[in-house]
């Protein structure tokens, strides 16, 4: 396979992580970890599933991320780093209804070009 | 590896983190954060890449299995180990700092992990590639601009 499409489904899966992560922090936790020392809430904060599924895709998008970094130089690689926060932004919007400003859209379409640019070499 | 995404979804939660709510961006334990992140950042993209550079070709082989075989040797887990102190340095840095500071700071990681391809691997940049970078750099330094409202 190509190292583009290694490249895209590490992005891909760090973007769903911080999805489940931000769905893991959010609502009910705050609340739960009233009365618990600081470790306790540590503890159920990092085993809640959301966080517990965004660790276990994250080490699959580690091996995908060395996958293609065995293909590609790292100058090459690198770059794509900065797509996810294009995804990430998007998703927000999306599903956590966030806003986003002017300065944000123009941020990402530079990004955007940038990396259009190293990916044609 | 990813350094800069996780993390700057706390602001959201606001009340999580209120006694931390008056951020100083020169704060001074904070920056020293920063820069530890970024560095050990740079430093685990290159461990990574020389480990899998010093173990061999994947060519004639799957890749799944072959990549597999590779992140149980010394430098890829040190490698991943390095990755993870990286995350846990933008974590403490992003607490203390304002992202409108720390954003455009870890953008500098692009910067030197490109000077470090090309330093101590031996890449090829091309004016191309230079130039996608610096539009990178430049997209990253316009989003922080309100980085405040994330």
């Amino acid at each position: 396979m190509s190292p583009i499409v290694y490249l895209l489904s590490t992005v891909a899966l760090v973007v769903c992580c911080q999805f489940l992560i931000k769905r893991g922090v959010s609502g009910s936790l705050a609340r739960r970890g009233r009365n618990k020392n600081v470790l306790q809430r540590f503890v159920s904060r990092v085993f809640e599933r959301h966080i517990v599924a965004a660790l276990c895709l994250y080490a699959v998008a580690t091996v995908l991320w060395l996958i293609a970094l065995s293909m590609v130089d790292l100058s090459y690689a690198y770059p794509f780093v900065s797509l996810s926060i294009l995804f990430t932004v998007g998703g927000a919007v999306v599903w956590f209804r966030e806003s986003v400003s002017t300065a944000r859209k123009v941020g990402i379409g530079l990004i955007c070009g940038g990396l259009f640019l190293i990916a044609l070499t | 590896m990813f350094p800069s995404t996780g993390n700057r979804k706390r602001t959201g939660e606001s009340k999580l983190f209120s006694k931390r709510l008056e951020l100083n961006a020169f704060d001074a334990l904070g920056v020293i954060y920063l820069t530890a992140g970024v560095l050990f950042a740079v430093a685990a993209q290159l461990v990574l890449k020389l480990g899998l550079l010093n173990s061999g070709s994947c060519d004639d082989q799957l890749m799944i299995p072959c990549v597999g075989r590779k992140i149980v040797t010394g430098p890829i887990m040190l490698g991943i180990s390095l990755h993870v102190i990286d995350t846990i340095f933008w974590i403490f840095a992003v607490s203390r700092l304002e992202l409108s500071f720390a954003y455009p700071v870890s953008s500098l990681q692009y910067i030197l992990i490109f000077a470090a391809s090309w330093y101590v691997l031996g890449e090829h940049i091309s004016s191309l590639r230079m130039l996608g970078l610096m539009v990178i750099c430049a997209g990253i330094i316009v989003m922080s601009l309100d980085a405040r409202k994330i």
